[in-house]
């Protein structure tokens, strides 16, 4: 039987999250967590960051924040922090990304968070922790992305490194904070109390970097970026090509080339590279260096040129299917819209329209992150209105 | 010696974990288990070795005990080796399961199935037994086959259509950019999977589809898209609330600092870095709005500027200034950030094939329970006997027998 409620419906969290950490809360809710947002009297201003849907909430503050409630409460008044105190009582968890300077101003600190609510769980999320020479230091997104290393990773060699624009260090230090508040509630279940879970966006960061940390440790080299290929020492292994509507992502690996060699054929075109193994590619779509293997580098560079020529006959879908089916490891390089065109996607029926009747709209929302057999996934309901539940919080408490 | 009730490796203790993952997500998940407790073991084929056992660095030769990325990420781990093709594997699985709390694979979907060690047939007996299985697209549906890596993967998933810049092909992230994120909701899945279970008595199956989940990494573009036609891009280093807002270059070989500057007085106090030059007066400029007019010029004017100075001094004089700005890290600047390792990012171990070696830990530290290093990585087969005659219940005379049949290869 699959319950209604969740499986983390016993807990309740109370969120001050801001885009750092609300990927997090948003999550948990969708496990079936009370997750209680707290905002200031004029409503939170993540209500406005970014495009504004019809309804006048911003889309971000919809998709992050539907499933929880709201409660409006006045941190700069007394009975303002009564109420929050007596809401931290009642509450396993408080996650908070951006508001630790003022929660520290108004008394709730880590020392009288413990003393007063001994089982509560403080997840508080920063650019670089709680201590440290550099805990005071400013950033957001990017600065985390240039402190972690993954931006040295991301970029054309040729320009300066990148950040990605949907912002994966708030990802990161999001779901690390999701994952953080759930081990320490699970200390709680074998009998630790509650404590705090420090989290740096820098450090997510540094966990992202794959095989380049322990390559720089282990063998001194530093990986740099390679535009569309693997980081890595040599800067090769190149992915992203050009088709006929965008690009594809597709590693020339020694076992793909005899498979587009007759995909080629197949097309009726005379492919002029070999399709038998080629000595000097060694590696997963390696790059060899015109320095130092010039003769490699110019088949390379020949090779390329012919799949270049050919995918660009093909649509990003085409390609996607057709390669994928002939067993290559052929991938669209997505934008938004093709999301919606991903057969995958849509056979799965991953995508959920959810109904606005505020503005009469309906929106699409990502659905199940993962898919549960016995435990549902919430998708509404929808993000609340400022203050929806004071009442019924506060008055219950 | 930590009490009871405070030692990290607590948290877990009595978990069972079968894990006949590898490569990235399903070992990485499996690990944050292990470093709070869990019993895991890592069931691997011989035949056919784990990729990331046999990809770099590989540390003095050839091998599969020789991967320092390997080792980075099955540290506290046991490990057995196990042809899941051979006739009497069945036989062995269904011991390992018969205790187990969690089954976990990352095999091309099907697998598992044809070999007999579907969800159904593994929980017959034992109806509280959670298993997840962490694929590319997701078990069902027409794509459920189709190949690919996390670096692939992000390109399927938007992420890297969403690096770059806007007059250039995109690029992507530079690493297999998906593990990272389909590993904290696999985690996530299966703790939540534990409550359910602690609830109802139950146990389910999951099903992860690394594509669907990094889906949720987009921020709001999808809901963007779909209510104004909204197609968010790759846009170089800019946020669409902040200006300046990109990484400029710096004096010495490939060294860059990335600014940030959302608020006016962080403006003000920029400028007054610069020294107030003619060009940063304008009064238009007093507005982020203003300055994005002339964006491209602004961000000239910062590289003049930029490019006579060093990096990690200016990070720490704006930082001074309360202006967010850090030198780009490479990976040798992340072993010396005097916040990784006042945080002890790292963690020496000595394993024993590769010998010193460094760990990631996680960007969690908690404060009552925090995680410790202890174990490395095991090396292939390394606890296969131990496995079988002490937790399977194999005599040794059984134990040869099933070596003899190829069974443990």
């Amino acid at each position: 039987m699959t319950s209604s409620k969740g499986p983390l419906r016993n807990y309740r969290i109370i969120d001050l999250t801001d885009r750092h950490g609300v990927l997090g809360t948003r999550l948990l809710a969708g496990l079936g967590a009370e997750v209680i947002r707290i905002e200031p009297l004029g409503g939170d201003p993540m209500r406005k960051y970014g495009s504004l849907s019809e309804g006048g909430d911003s889309f971000f503050w919809l998709q992050m924040n539907a499933v929880k409630k709201s409660v409006v409460l006045d941190l700069e008044s007394e009975p303002g922090r009564n109420s929050f105190w007596s809401l931290l009582e009642s509450a396993d968890a408080l996650i908070e990304s951006g508001f630790r300077n003022d929660l520290e101003l108004y008394g709730f600190n880590w020392e009288n968070l413990s003393a007063r609510c001994p089982k509560l769980v403080y997840t508080t999320i920063s650019p670089f922790g709680c201590e440290g020479p550099r805990s005071h230091w400013l950033g957001g997104d990017l600065v985390a992305m240039a402190a972690g290393g993954l931006m040295y990773l991301c970029g054309d060699q040729d320009r300066a490194p990148l950040r990605v624009s949907v912002e994966q260090a708030s990802a990161q230090s999001s779901v690390q904070a999701m994952v953080g508040t759930l081990i320490a509630l699970r200390a709680r279940k074998k009998g630790a109390p509650g404590q705090r879970v420090d989290v740096s966006m820098q450090e997510a960061i540094t966990n992202t970097l794959g095989n380049s940390q322990a390559t720089y440790a282990m063998t001194g080299i530093i990986s740099r970026r390679a535009g569309g290929g693997r980081a890595s020492a040599e800067g090769g292994a190149r992915l992203v090509w050009p088709c006929a509507d965008g690009h594809v992502a597709f590693s020339r690996s020694p076992r793909a080339i005899p498979l587009i060699h007759q995909w080629m054929i197949d097309e009726g075109l005379r492919p002029k590279f070999s399709a038998e193994p080629i000595p000097e590619l060694t590696g997963a779509g390696s790059a060899p260096s015109p320095e130092l293997n010039p003769t490699a580098a110019k088949l390379v560079q020949e090779i390329d040129q012919e799949i270049e020529a050919f995918f660009k006959r093909f649509s990003k879908m085409e390609l996607y299917e057709e390669g994928q089916r002939r067993g290559t490891m052929m991938c669209p390089v997505s934008t938004i819209a093709n999301l919606f065109e991903n057969k995958q996607l849509v056979d799965r029926e991953f995508f959920i329209d959810v109904e606005h009747s505020e503005s009469d709209r309906t929106y699409t929302y990502p659905g199940a992150p993962f898919r549960m057999s016995k435990s549902i996934w919430k998708s509404g309901p929808l993000a609340p209105t400022v203050g929806q539940h004071s009442e019924e919080i506060l008055g219950s408490l | 010696m930590p009490s009871v009730e405070s030692d990290a490796r607590n948290i877990f203790e009595g978990l069972r974990i079968i894990d006949f993952s590898w490569v990235g997500v399903g070992p990485m998940a499996t690990q944050t288990f292990a470093l709070f407790g869990a019993e895991v073991i890592r069931v691997e084929s011989a035949k056919s070795l784990d990729i990331f056992r046999i990809g770099g660095p590989l540390v003095s030769g050839e091998g599969p005990d020789r991967s320092a990325y390997w080792a980075n990420i099955n540290r506290d781990k046991k490990a057995m080796t196990l042809d899941l093709k051979h006739p009497n594997a069945a036989e062995v699985v269904k011991r390992l399961i018969s205790n187990a709390d969690i089954v976990t694979e990352s095999f091309r979907p099907g697998v598992m199935r044809s070999a007999g060690f579907d969800y159904e047939s593994l929980s017959q007996d034992n109806p509280e037994l959670i298993m997840i299985s962490m694929s590319m697209e997701g078990q069902g549906g027409p794509h459920a086959g189709f190949k690919g890596f996390g670096l692939t993967l992000q390109a399927t998933a938007g992420i890297t259509g969403l690096t770059g810049w806007p007059d250039r092909s995109p690029v992507g992230t530079g690493v297999a950019y998906t593990d990272w994120f389909s590993t904290h909701l696999a985690v996530t899945s299966l703790i939540a999977a534990l409550e359910h279970r602690e609830l109802t008595g139950e146990g389910q199956y999951i099903d992860l589809s690394q594509l669907e989940a990094m889906i949720w990494g987009l921020d709001d573009a999808v809901i963007r898209f779909t209510a104004d036609e909204q197609l968010m891009s790759a846009d170089g280093n800019r946020d669409p609330d902040a200006c300046p807002h990109g990484v400029f270059e710096c004096l010495g070989d490939d060294r860059w600092i990335a600014i940030s500057i959302f608020s006016d007085s962080q403006w003000l106090a920029f400028r007054r870095f610069l020294g107030d030059p003619d060009w940063s007066m304008k009064a238009g400029y007093l507005t982020v709005e203003g300055r994005k007019k002339d964006e491209d010029e602004i961000e000239r004017l910062i590289t003049d500027w930029s490019i006579k100075r060093d990096a990690e001094k200016l990070a720490e004089e704006l930082q001074e200034l309360a202006i967010p700005a850090y030198s780009v890290a490479d990976a040798k600047d992340i072993y010396e950030d005097p916040q990784l390792v006042f945080r002890e990012h790292f963690w020496e171990i000595d394993h024993k094939v590769i010998g010193p070696m460094t760990w990631d830990s996680p960007a969690y530290k908690l404060s009552g329970t925090p995680a410790y290093p202890s174990e490395p990585a095991p090396l292939l087969g390394e606890h296969t006997k131990m496995i079988c005659t002490e937790m399977l219940g194999y005599s040794e005379e059984e134990f040869t027998e099933l070596l003899i049949s190829g069974v443990l290869d």
